[in-house]
């Protein structure tokens, strides 16, 4: 009993002493500065300019905690030159009042050029990093990543901290872009049978040209693309899904905006994705919940029927013959017809069939060119066939001999689309 | 002079009246050896006067106010003797001792008078007849023909006729006897019976125990039908030599725990035990712990609900709460209220109460924890929040949770203290400090009043009183300990608040029994089974008989 | 303390909570190194092993009814032997639960208590592990018990939780490395079912002899369930590519878990738990330690052995200087060392006793 009293006595000194020793790591949650999300720039000369977003909690700013209106101001940006994230950080705390948090980190924003010139260091240092969660979201922006920051006051939050999370979950509704996290960029860029890709963002100021983004290269790059595009016999020229960030007309104040993918290979930007695209690329990944595709009539040319896919179910097959990748996905699609000019009374069993034809050839083309971007322009495995070729091999080392990232350009591909069509109309009868 | 003798006296006067009247307690010689022990172990005497004296020594009669001796002649088949009363005032019916004790005793009806030898049997024959005739004998006599009462003793110490006497009966002397007689006349003024204050339940039995051990007795009696059920009468306290009664039903509670209950409660040296919750102290098993390791409830059929199970109850003369033993932890956290319900909804409200545990025992504490060590731990939104409120709040949190935690038990004591017209004024001021006024002086947080608000309904949930006691200070105990480093000392005090619920043993069971060590949890987990459900007894009680009821207890049920 | 006999549940909890602790570590992360996407099937592999080497000691020890390895040790060599014997486990087990305390107290350092001197935390469980060794084997037997559902729980909950983003195709190549590094290479790391050796300590301590084989079986395969789904947790969340490299898999995989917007960054529970994991593996092998130490000294007053004991892990964390060397100690010398005396040293104690009774047995049967 007596040693009890003394081991329970002598732990309690140690639980005292611990507190004394670490207690300047330990900082009040009032004096910390909570940062939303985190910009990576690189400068003329060569230097890294991080920005951060830092929260202000309502109620701080002045003294009024009972008026919630006017939240347009809830965070400010901050940035500094610096050689390293961790340096970066510490510029910041050396002149802020109070020290960065970055436990509730949203967002990690990669500008563009940086994308181009490797990100792979500060991915390491991010995934490293004992506050930044894995689960913060990659966004590459087309823009300045400070200017990124600086614009992204959201209309319809009033924390932008909840907009990132929110925003993010967008994807699930139009397909447009796919929603990435710092782990599973981590993991594609680490992993072996497939290539990472990352939410493209930019910020969209309905037209008039934003001061500090640098739109031309990637303009020419998305014109090529629609160039592919045109070349084919469809047009998708004019529909509303090949825009990439940042292009999309919208008239509004100027807002962030998340459309499209942007695709490496190894760690550095090769290229970027669009809308449809995009789409085509989470049909083969089977992760399409639904979007929303304009194609062409088949009674007037003119015209669009919009169909709205569902249920769409991808079983890719990868066969090496003589060491060059056959690539068969086989998918099956949903859809429902929402709109089309033409009258209801048209939708005979025939024309349905038509429907289901174009709709096909449609799904067909741009899921070509998709595969054909990724596999020739920048030859890059974002769609991960990688993880069904490698059921083909035995070991480990000779999965790695084979080299699965440099073969894919080699790769010939068989899609196989099936598409059903669905309609609801409310009304029947008019 | 004179004059300077005046002056002397007059600054004399002064001094003495400078000298305030200041009274202390002097030293006693300790009274160990006192004529009075003398008097100890001592039977009666068979003369009447010698006995007087003695009694009148022993009860201080001379001082003492209430000791009432009637001296009187008894008449006894036309003899007389010298005899006397002995009762204590205001603790017999002096009604019964006027009309049945002292009117037959002295006055001179018929059949008493004439000194008619008594017939036992009588048998005639033929002109003769054969009588078996009784020799007169003065004790018998008064016992059989002249006390009209049903409980009438005859003792011959005096140590126990005086502990009698002390609780109300009236003793009998007379001349050449040497015993006394003992009759039980008690009638005093009770409480009666009355709702149970502290443990009210909707719906179940609304009589709860009094003060007196004998209407205690009673009411567990009317409530068990049963001949096992067995009341034995144990005297605690050497100076103050009160009753206690164990209650347990023979033939199904462990027979090596009512042993052992009783080897403890007649093996404790005190010189008195006033209350029940005093005892607890003494017969528990680990003295030093906080943890109730016994239970009191003042609800007569809760108690005979757990002597149906096995358990033994110990009523304490004087106390209006009986004591249940052994106990587990698990029995705290439920109600009298559970088993009159649906099992459905019981076992909702065990859950709450569960989780209402956890609350009250963790909350502050984990609080504490997140918010200095473990912000991640927060959704964003909530932690802006928390931020924001305490902006203007100028303390640590450590400080501004144990301002709020110690003006909490302010008002709860001070509102058990107060006499009744002012308890809610204390809950007014109480709810001014603990509400608005504390925030809106940026005192302490909005949020922290949530956390403290919401500890301290959940430390109410909790149906045990002691029990809530012990949640207290382990409270303040985790609210530190979560300051001191986080999620590493919640971990500290967790582990070793474990290992001391596991070490503890209540009267032989293991504290948490049924699940450590696990026993067969079939029929007592912590949810209840429904009725027909609960076929056997708590294996932890190792009962005599373990089947409450059979497979099929609704027989009506099959068809034949 | 003269009832120390404890229950079945208790018993299997005793040998689950060592591989677990480990687990919490780098146990995956360490055979996943060696055998990368072929580690769930080593895992299978390492468990029939372990199977059938209890089953083999099983039979060893079955003319030993009710004695643990220590009385068999007696039984072959006198008391030399058994001190010897006892000396080496002591030490085997002051080395193992030091070099994990200071794994585990600087894995809390690097997470949130990054000020607070290393020796100072360990100096925290240690405390703790004695305290917990006032109260007695059996108690300590039993709050272990009573912490092993909600750890398991929290692998299953981290398993469950991950399900969602687990990529199935990286359970291939099958063979990982090959099937020389799968299954003949692979088989060392059998030293993860160390603990087995405290079933043989335990034999003495099971309320029915007859219980022991039931015991050994339970928590070996129970163990090997558990190993296999952190494996594959790990192995299916991340590239095998990294598989070998983070220090704190286990962790680093509790923090990318979330549930909606709401339930996200939960790891600190994770913490919560881990913290009384080790709490109680710490207390476990103190118990043990001082059971040896007892029988070996035969004193009564066990103070001073477990003031010895928690003295010689508190030096074990004092002595690495580094990272590399934990790692180093913890992998390499850990698990040789483990392989050497647990399966090794027992096995010879074991077969010797074994054929020592028999030959006695064949002797008395001629006489």
């Amino acid at each position: 009993m007596k040693a009890k009293k003394i081991l329970v006595f002598m732990l309690i000194v140690v639980l005292i002493l611990i507190t004394l020793f670490g207690m300047n790591s330990v900082t009040s949650m009032d004096n910390l500065a909570y940062v939303v999300a985190v910009g990576f720039d690189i400068k003329d000369t060569g230097k890294l300019e991080l920005s951060f977003q830092i929260a202000l909690p309502s109620g701080s700013e002045g003294g009024s905690s009972g008026s919630s209106s006017s939240q347009s101001s809830s965070s400010i940006v901050t940035s500094v030159e610096c050689n390293s994230f961790e340096s970066g950080v510490n510029l910041v705390n050396s002149y802020l009042s109070k020290e960065l948090n970055l436990s509730h980190c949203k967002a990690v924003v990669f500008s563009e050029e940086i994308a181009s010139q490797g990100i792979g260091e500060y991915l390491y240092t991010l995934i490293n990093h004992v506050e930044i969660r894995p689960t913060c979201n990659v966004i590459i922006s087309k823009c300045n990543a400070k200017y990124f920051l600086n614009n992204s006051s959201p209309m319809l939050e009033q924390l932008s901290s909840k907009y990132y999370e929110i925003a993010s979950t967008s994807e699930r509704v139009t397909g447009y872009t796919y929603n990435i996290t710092l782990l599973d960029f981590f993991s594609d860029f680490a992993d072996s049978f497939t290539e990472c890709f990352a939410t493209l963002g930019s910020v969209n100021d309905g037209g008039i040209s934003s001061s500090g983004s640098n739109n031309n290269s990637s303009n020419s790059s998305s014109n090529g693309s629609n160039s592919d595009q045109s070349s084919s016999s469809l047009s998708s020229e004019g529909t509303d899904d090949s825009y990439v960030a940042s292009e999309t007309p919208i008239d509004s104040q100027k807002n962030i905006e998340n459309l499209g993918l942007a695709v490496f290979k190894g760690d550095k930007l090769v290229g970027e994705l669009n809308g449809v695209e995009c789409i085509a690329h989470l049909i083969l990944t089977n992760e399409l919940e639904n979007a929303v595709i304009s194609v062409p009539s088949p009674f007037e040319s003119t015209n669009y029927i919009d169909l709205y896919l569902t249920n769409s179910k991808c079983k890719s097959k990868v066969y090496l013959t003589n060491g060059t990748p056959y690539i068969k996905p086989s998918i099956d699609l949903s859809a429902r017809i929402i709109s089309m000019s033409d009258d209801y009374k048209d939708l005979t069993e025939e024309n349905i069939e038509l429907i289901e034809e174009y709709a096909k050839y449609y799904v067909e083309r741009f899921i070509y060119d998709y595969l054909y971007k990724t596999a020739k322009v920048f030859k890059s495995d974002i769609t991960a066939f990688g993880k069904y070729a490698v059921s083909n091999f035995a070991t480990i080392d000779e999965w790695n001999k084979y080299n699965w990232l440099d073969n894919y350009q080699n790769s010939f591909f068989n899609v196989d689309i099936n598409v059903d069509i669905v309609s609801r109309y409310l009304l029947i009868d008019t | 002079m004179k004059f300077i003798k005046k002056l002397k006296e007059f600054f004399n006067s002064l001094t003495q009246n400078d000298e305030s009247y200041d009274f202390s307690i002097s030293k006693e010689t300790p009274s160990e050896s006192q004529p009075e022990d003398l008097l100890k172990n001592q039977s009666i005497y068979p003369s009447l006067d010698v006995n007087l004296e003695y009694i009148k020594a022993r009860y201080n009669v001379l001082i003492n106010s209430d000791i009432k001796i009637r001296e009187f002649m008894l008449n006894a088949k036309g003899k007389q003797f010298k005899a006397f009363l002995l009762y204590i005032d205001g603790l017999v019916d002096t009604t019964s001792i006027n009309d049945f004790i002292l009117n037959p005793l002295m006055l001179k009806n018929f059949s008493n008078q004439n000194n008619d030898p008594q017939i036992v049997s009588e048998a005639i024959t033929t002109n003769i007849s054969v009588r078996k005739v009784k020799r007169f004998n003065i004790t018998d006599y008064i016992y059989e023909c002249l006390l009209p009462q049903n409980s009438v003793k005859k003792i011959s110490s005096f140590d126990e006729l005086v502990q009698n006497v002390n609780s109300g009966d009236c003793a009998l002397f007379v001349d050449t006897i040497n015993f006394a007689f003992d009759i039980d006349i008690k009638k005093f003024a009770q409480r009666s019976i009355s709702e149970p204050k502290n443990e009210p339940v909707v719906r179940g039995s609304q009589e709860a125990f009094v003060e007196n051990l004998r209407t205690n007795t009673s009411l567990i009696r009317r409530n068990i039908n049963n001949e096992n059920l067995i009341i034995e009468n144990i005297t605690i306290g050497k100076t103050n030599k009160n009753n206690c009664a164990v209650c347990y039903i023979k033939d199904i509670a462990n027979s090596s725990l009512i042993s052992e209950t009783k080897y403890r409660l007649n093996n404790l040296d005190v010189d008195y035990v006033l209350s029940s919750s005093e005892l607890i102290q003494l017969i528990k098993d680990d003295p030093e712990t906080t943890l109730p390791e016994i239970m009191t409830t003042e609800r007569a059929d809760k108690a005979c609900s757990y002597l149906l199970q096995g358990r033994v109850i110990i009523i304490y003369n004087g106390s209006p709460y009986a004591l249940i033993l052994p106990i587990t932890l698990f029995d705290f956290i439920s109600s009298g209220e559970d088993v009159n319900l649906n099992y459905h909804f019981a076992n909702l409200l065990k859950i709450i109460r569960g989780i209402a545990f956890f609350i009250t025992l963790l909350l502050p504490g984990l609080y504490l924890a997140i918010t200095i060590y473990h912000r991640e731990l927060l959704p964003t939104e909530l932690l802006y929040s928390i931020v924001a409120s305490r902006v203007n709040v100028p303390f640590p949190i450590l400080v501004e949770i144990l301002i709020m935690e110690l003006s909490f038990e302010l008002i709860r004591e001070a509102g058990l203290r107060v006499p009744s017209p002012l308890g809610s004024t204390v809950g007014i001021v109480g709810a001014l400090v603990l509400g608005e006024a504390a925030v809106s002086a940026s005192i302490v947080s909005p949020i922290l009043i949530i956390i403290i608000a919401i500890t301290a309904i959940s430390s109410f949930a909790i149906p045990d009183f002691s029990l809530g006691f012990h949640l207290r200070i382990a409270r303040f105990a985790y609210t530190l300990l979560g300051s001191l480093c986080g999620f590493l000392g919640i971990g500290v005090g967790l582990f070793i608040h474990l290992i001391t619920l596991c070490s503890l043993k209540s009267f032989g069971v293991p504290y948490l029994s049924p699940y450590m060590p696990k026993t067969n949890i079939r029929n007592n987990s912590y949810l209840l089974k429904p009725v027909w459900k609960r076929e056997k007894r708590s294996d932890f009680l190792n009962t005599k008989r373990t089947t409450v009821q059979d497979n099929i207890s609704m027989k009506w049920r099959e068809k034949n | 303390m003269n009832n120390n006999k404890i229950g079945f549940v208790e018993s299997i909890s005793l040998t689950l909570i060592v591989i677990i602790s480990h687990i919490l570590l780098n146990l995956p992360n360490e055979i996943l190194g060696s055998t990368a996407s072929s580690g769930p099937l080593n895992v299978i592999y390492i468990t029939v092993l372990a199977v059938i080497i209890f089953l083999v000691f099983n039979k060893l020890f079955s003319s030993f009814q009710g004695k643990d390895i220590l009385d068999v040790a007696e039984f072959v060599g006198g008391s030399i032997l058994k001190k010897v014997v006892s000396i080496i486990y002591t030490l085997y087990f002051i080395f193992t639960c030091g070099i994990l305390l200071l794994n585990f107290a600087n894995t809390l350092k690097t997470i949130y208590l990054q000020d607070m001197p290393t020796s100072l935390i360990c100096l925290v469980f240690i405390l703790i592990a004695l305290i917990a060794n006032q109260f007695g084997f059996k108690n300590v037997s039993r709050t272990n018990a009573i912490i092993l559902p909600f750890i398991v729980v929290a692998i299953l909950i981290i398993f469950f939780a991950l399900s969602v983003r687990f990529v199935p195709e990286r359970f291939f190549p099958v063979l990982g490395y090959g099937v020389n590094n799968t299954f003949i290479l692979g088989a060392t790391n059998i030293f993860a079912f160390g603990q087995i050796i405290l079933l043989f300590l335990l034999r003495s301590h099971h309320k029915e002899p007859k219980d022991t084989k039931k015991i050994g079986l339970t928590s070996i395969i129970l163990s090997g369930l558990i190993l296999f789904i952190s494996v594959t947790s790990l192995i299916l969340i991340f590239p095998f590519a990294t598989g070998g490299e983070g220090i704190l898999s286990i962790y680093m995989i509790t923090r990318s878990i979330q549930f909606g917007t709401f339930f996200q960054r939960v790891d600190a529970f994770f913490i919560l738990i881990w913290v009384l994991t080790f709490f109680s593996y710490l207390s476990v092998i103190f118990a043990f330690t001082l059971k040896i130490t007892n029988k070996n000294l035969k004193t009564q007053n066990s103070n001073i052995p477990a003031f010895l004991i928690g003295l010689g892990v508190f030096i074990v964390t004092l002595i690495p200087q580094n990272i590399a060397q934990i790692r180093f100690a913890e992998n390499v010398i850990y698990k040789y060392v483990c392989l050497i005396i647990v399966f090794g040293m027992s096995f010879a104690i074991l077969l010797l006793g074994y054929l020592k009774k028999n030959k006695k047995g064949m002797v008395t049967i001629r006489s």
